[in-house]
């Protein structure tokens, strides 16, 4: 029956003064960034990481990731997961689990959300991401607690059971069949149509642009919550979070960056650096459009990589709390990196001077204004960036800056965020660059970014050795394929990386657990919050 | 005492003073705004940096003039172009036959309720936002309040005995505008135009809190401000009030000027 | 009658007013699908999306749905946010409604005060401080205000919350909290409101003052308050009427920026918010409220100062 007491994993001791919290009171995107709010609590329909978190509430992992990219069975519906024929078919051991409303979970349960994703198409938020769900040959339940996934060839099982197998959360099928998937996209935002669920809490109410307010699953076969009442309140902005805490309103919030060292020095409250996210800011060269044809030569690529000082972006506009990245892997956790990465040597790295000789090798040489040109084009482009966002604002200038000291001339523009995506999916020939965020799935291979024609691809780029590299990195087994992937996307610069970002979380006084409360590669786990004398009522 | 002639004369010494700030002001002192210097962050006034740096390092007296002759060079052609518009409009309406103003008056409504923001952010799509666009929409913003003022005061003037006198002697409608009406709508007006400029530096600074406004590395005073707010639990003094003593002092130049012509035209 | 002329033509503003804002907004450049897909949007997903969404049917015949659908009583579906618009808008109009109705209400009043001060003591250290008070404020950026409130009574004294429209930990916050909630974001309207509703009052009780039938009324023997309040108040209200007017739909709209300051979940937020992430149908509904709140408006302030005024006329 119930699953018992806490998770294998070494944890904070829990001193005998622990008192229920009460409410805790967060922002959506603690951990992740500001100022979005939570509209949708259906996990299958929703790709802002902010919703994610409010469903990942409500609905358990079938295999919970830990921030070292491993599984954690005790904390998974799944109790084992083993690949016979070593990576073409996969059989599923569920735990004995509840709904909250008494029902048993079963495989059925994993069938029905497999259904539903078909049924969605591309309207299914992680379509394509591990393969799913086209991958799949085959899904069947021999028993009521076990699945058995087929799929259509033979993969890397380290790649498909983290990206792809992942996705296959139970959900509450004696609940939701009699919905069409219409009403079930309807639905989204409805908390009355997610009172079922197995997960730790379970909502109680949706206000938009307000708040979202859980409760404790009472039938959680987990661990017990030590608060009652979870709410995720709506923050504009984190200047604004940060003084939430500071009168009270708040438990926690984001740090931004510039006010680090200040926030360090508040009394009564604590700061507590998480590690870095899995993921990376990127400039990406757009290669398909006319103006910019340059961006197609890899030396003028590695010179962009070459002029830019990432440890001065890091000092600078992070404070000292981030990590220059060189390639599609992030640094941390080093799971995944390949020797060469882990040794710290790379293909580019900050260096002007090769910069500019790798840019005389392309054919250009510095024209009357001092700008780089070819053919009597000049080497020079317009940056897009999200607009409203101080901290790419200030990304973007060091790099203005880096890049005029080598003979490249960069514009910054500012766009709306929609508009943004919109010239960067569909419109080559509107956008030069863009500056954004990328985020890696638990297994951070590139078949979805860098292959050729992949669907996030969107700058034109294509190379056959890199698209064998992928391949070996999703389908032969071990990690050699992913070492050689990364190594030549660092050597390539697709997209040219740049840091990535350690948020920090400012809590209030007695609130505790929060290292272990937030995990950078997703699901949040509030068994894990507990305080002490000083809280809040 | 006649403070009519000392406010006028202050007004514009200070107008004239903001003005040189801006336009003049990056001429004699030459720092390149947008040049980073990480060792010296976010440091207050020193000899090396009369007004202290930002976060990035930049010297805050040279972004502080350059955003000076940015913001005027938005701000100042479109409360003109705002009071052009505005006054043409308002007068059109009061003084023409019923049915074009009942016309106008309908248009005004539409224009009054168009969300400013939406015009912005279509428009923020459409065309690149250069100084050129921001003057015409800043302009295009601010004039239906004036205009509808304007209306409202002509229609209660026109129909006051001294006007249907000049009309009876045969005037024409020029030269009732000219001669007679604008010197009575003229304290509505003045205190107006004044105000015009404020809300255009204000809507540039409402701009930047949306990243519409002038666009990075350049700056304003509303966006300087914006930025300093940003980081205020830190108290860069030498940040927020530069910025903000320049917007008040550009508001106080234009209303004194406004309020000493308004007292000088009255005789008192 | 007049006033039903009035809104007929009115009804003829108020199309113009939501067929330009339908056009632009559906062609700005973007698109909801962006705003739901993010970042992971891809050109086939983004097809999908807007098929589901009723976006790839020509433009015009969108333009006619909407009609046909407002017809029958029926504002549509927020994309975004996944809800029935006209519950949405209803929701968000009460806040709004409560907090700019109390803070214009005690600006006008406010306003009418300072401003029949500064006009009787022209000159004098009174006036002249309401006049510092008056553009000293004027000044400062909303945003700005709203920062230094917020920093000290809500951080520095912590007497006052940050942000929000109700304690969130209590289940059912009661009317104290909402009041508490509700101070700072009316205060900081109110430091907005107050200078611009009296700056023409100021100058115009001035005017008034001089004038010669005051003049002759004082001659006469008239006490100075019945002057005041019976005739130079009537004389003088009209900019003001006629800026309330131009500010009625306001109350109904809220204003963007201290919405968004304050977290105050009011009309105005749900206005940038929809506008940015282009979820048109609660954008053109919202606008389509405003086009109406601002015909009323006008309508409203045109009448008072027709009877305040009975010279002119304001049709």
């Amino acid at each position: 029956m119930a699953l018992g007491a806490a998770p294998a994993r070494a944890q904070s001791a829990i001193s005998a003064s622990v008192q229920d919290c009460g409410s805790i009171v967060i922002p959506p995107g603690l951990g992740i960034g500001p100022g979005a709010d939570v509209t949708s609590l259906n996990p299958l329909l929703t790709s802002s990481l902010y919703n994610q978190e409010a469903a990942g509430l409500i609905f358990e992992q079938l295999l919970w990731i830990n921030r070292y990219h491993e599984i954690d069975y005790e904390r998974s519906i799944a109790s084992a997961v083993t690949s016979p024929d070593d990576g073409r078919t996969y059989d599923i051991t569920l735990r004995p689990w509840l709904w909250s409303d008494g029902a048993p979970v079963t495989s059925a349960d994993v069938l029905y959300a497999f259904q539903l994703m078909k049924a969605f198409g591309s309207a299914y938020a992680a379509y394509g991401q591990g393969g799913m769900p086209d991958i799949i040959g085959s899904i069947t339940a021999p028993d009521a607690a076990h699945v058995q996934v087929v799929l259509k060839r033979n993969v890397n099982p380290q790649w498909f059971i983290l990206n792809g197998l992942s996705q296959l959360m139970p959900l509450p099928q004696h609940v939701w069949a009699k919905y069409t998937a219409d009403e079930i996209w309807q639905g989204q935002s409805d908390p009355d149509f997610f009172r079922v669920g197995d997960g730790p809490l379970l909502p109680v109410a949706l206000n938009i642009g307000i708040d979202a307010v859980f409760v404790p699953n009472p039938l959680y076969g987990g661990a017990k919550m030590h608060f009652s009442r979870f709410v995720m309140k709506f923050e504009n902005a984190e200047g604004q979070e940060l003084q939430a805490v500071q009168s009270g309103d708040l438990d926690m919030s984001n740090i931004p960056f510039d006010l680090y060292a200040k926030a360090k020095q508040l009394p009564g409250d604590e700061v507590v650096t998480l590690p870095p996210s899995y993921s990376y800011h990127e400039l990406i060269p757009n290669m398909a459009n006319r103006t910019t044809l340059f961006f197609g030569d890899v030396r003028v690529r590695q010179a962009l990589a070459d002029a830019i000082d990432q440890q001065r972006i890091v000092d600078l506009a992070m404070h000292g709390l981030g990590l220059p990245v060189y390639g599609p892997v992030p640094p941390y956790p080093p799971t995944f990196l390949s020797p060469a990465a882990k040794a710290g040597k790379f293909a580019v790295g900050y260096d002007p001077a090769r910069a500019k000789t790798l840019l005389a090798a392309a054919g250009f040489a510095p024209g009357p204004d001092g700008v780089l040109q070819k053919n009597g084009l000049p080497l020079a482009f317009t940056l897009l960036i999200p607009a409203g966002q101080p901290l790419r604002i200030e990304i973007a200038e060091s790099i203005q800056q880096d890049l005029q000291a080598v003979g490249i001339a960069m514009k910054v523009r500012q766009m709306e965020f929609n508009q943004l995506l919109a010239a960067m999916v569909g419109q080559p020939q509107a956008w030069q660059a863009i500056l954004i965020g990328m985020n890696l799935g638990a297994y951070p291979s590139g078949e979805e970014l860098f292959a050729q024609g992949a669907a996030l691809n969107n700058n034109g780029y294509a190379s056959a050795e890199m698209d064998q590299l992928i391949t070996m990195s999703t389908d032969a087994p071990g990690l050699d394929g992913l070492f050689a992937y990364q190594d030549f996307a660092s050597a390539q610069q697709p997209v040219i990386f740049l840091p990535n970002e350690r948020y920090s979380v400012l809590v209030r006084k007695g609130l505790h657990g929060v290292q272990d409360f937030l995990n950078p590669l997703g699901a949040w786990a509030p068994e894990k919050l507990y305080c002490t004398s000083g809280g809040a009522p | 005492m006649n403070r009519g002639r000392g406010g006028l004369t202050a007004g514009v010494s200070l107008g004239a003073a903001v003005l040189a700030l801006g336009f003049i002001g990056p001429l004699l002192y030459r720092a390149d705004p947008y040049a980073i210097h990480p060792a010296h962050a976010l440091q207050g006034p020193s000899l090396a940096f009369p007004l202290g740096t930002d976060e990035l390092g930049r010297d805050g007296l040279a972004l502080l003039l350059s955003g000076g002759q940015a913001t005027l060079e938005v701000a100042l052609p479109a409360a003109l172009l705002a009071f052009a518009t505005g006054l043409a409009y308002g007068l059109l309406a009061g003084l023409g036959p019923g049915w074009l103003d009942k016309i106008l008056m309908r248009l005004l409504d539409v224009v009054l309720a168009l969300p400013s923001l939406v015009v912005l952010i279509f428009f923020a799509a459409i065309v690149p936002l250069n100084n050129t666009s921001l003057v015409l929409l800043l302009g295009f913003i601010a004039w239906p309040g004036l205009a509808r003022l304007v209306r409202n005061e002509v229609i209660a003037q026109r129909g006051r005995d001294f006007i249907l006198a000049a009309q009876q002697s045969g005037a024409g409608v020029f030269y009732l505008a000219r001669v007679h009406l604008l010197r009575v709508i003229a304290p509505v007006l003045v205190v107006n135009a004044t105000f015009l400029v404020g809300d255009t530096i204000f809507a540039l600074s409402a701009l930047s809190f949306l990243g519409l406004g002038v666009q990075p590395p350049q700056v304003s005073w509303g966006s300087l401000m914006q930025s300093a707010l940003d980081i205020i639990a830190l108290a860069p003094w030498w940040l927020i009030l530069p910025p903000g003593l320049l917007i008040f002092a550009s508001l106080l130049a234009a209303s004194l000027t406004g309020q000493g012509l308004l007292r000088r035209g009255r005789g008192r | 009658m007049i006033v039903l002329r009035r809104l007929l033509s009115s009804a003829v503003s108020i199309f113009i007013l939501v067929t330009l804002v339908f056009f632009m907004a559906h062609l700005t450049p973007g698109g909801p699908a962006f705003s739901i897909l993010g970042q992971k949007a891809t050109p086939q997903s983004v097809a999908a999306l807007n098929a589901r969404l009723g976006l790839n049917t020509p433009l015009l015949a969108q333009y006619g749905i909407w009609w046909w659908h407002l017809l029958q009583g029926r504002l549509g579906y927020s994309y975004l946010l996944n809800r029935p618009v006209g519950a949405l808008l209803w929701s968000y109009e009460v806040n709004t409604l409560v907090f700019y109705a109390v803070a214009i209400s005690l600006s006008t009043v406010l306003a009418i005060l300072l401003g029949l001060a500064q006009g009787v003591w022209h000159g004098r250290a009174p006036a002249k401080l309401i006049g510092a008070f008056q553009l000293g404020f004027y000044a400062t950026p909303p945003f700005f205000t709203a920062a230094i409130l917020v920093l000290v009574f809500a951080v520095g004294l912590h007497w006052l919350p940050a942000s929000g429209i109700g304690n969130p930990r209590l289940a059912h916050p009661g009317l104290g909290s909402f009041a508490a909630h509700l101070v700072l974001p009316v205060v900081t309207v109110m430091l907005l409101t107050v200078p611009m509703l009296s700056r023409y009052f100021g100058e115009a009780v001035h005017e008034e003052l001089g004038k010669d039938y005051v003049r002759t009324a004082r001659a006469k023997g008239v006490g100075f308050t019945a002057i005041l309040f019976r005739h130079v108040l009537r004389n003088a209200l009209r900019p003001l009427v006629t800026m309330l007017g131009l500010s009625f739909p306001y109350i109904f709209t809220g204003g963007v920026i201290v919405e968004s300051v304050f977290n105050y979940p009011g009309l105005g937020w749900l206005l940038w918010r929809s506008a940015l992430s282009q979820d048109y149908p609660v954008l053109i509904a919202i606008v389509l409220l405003i086009g109406l709140l601002t015909v009323l408006g006008n309508l409203l302030a045109d009448l008072v100062n027709g009877l305040l005024d009975p010279r002119a006329n304001y049709e």
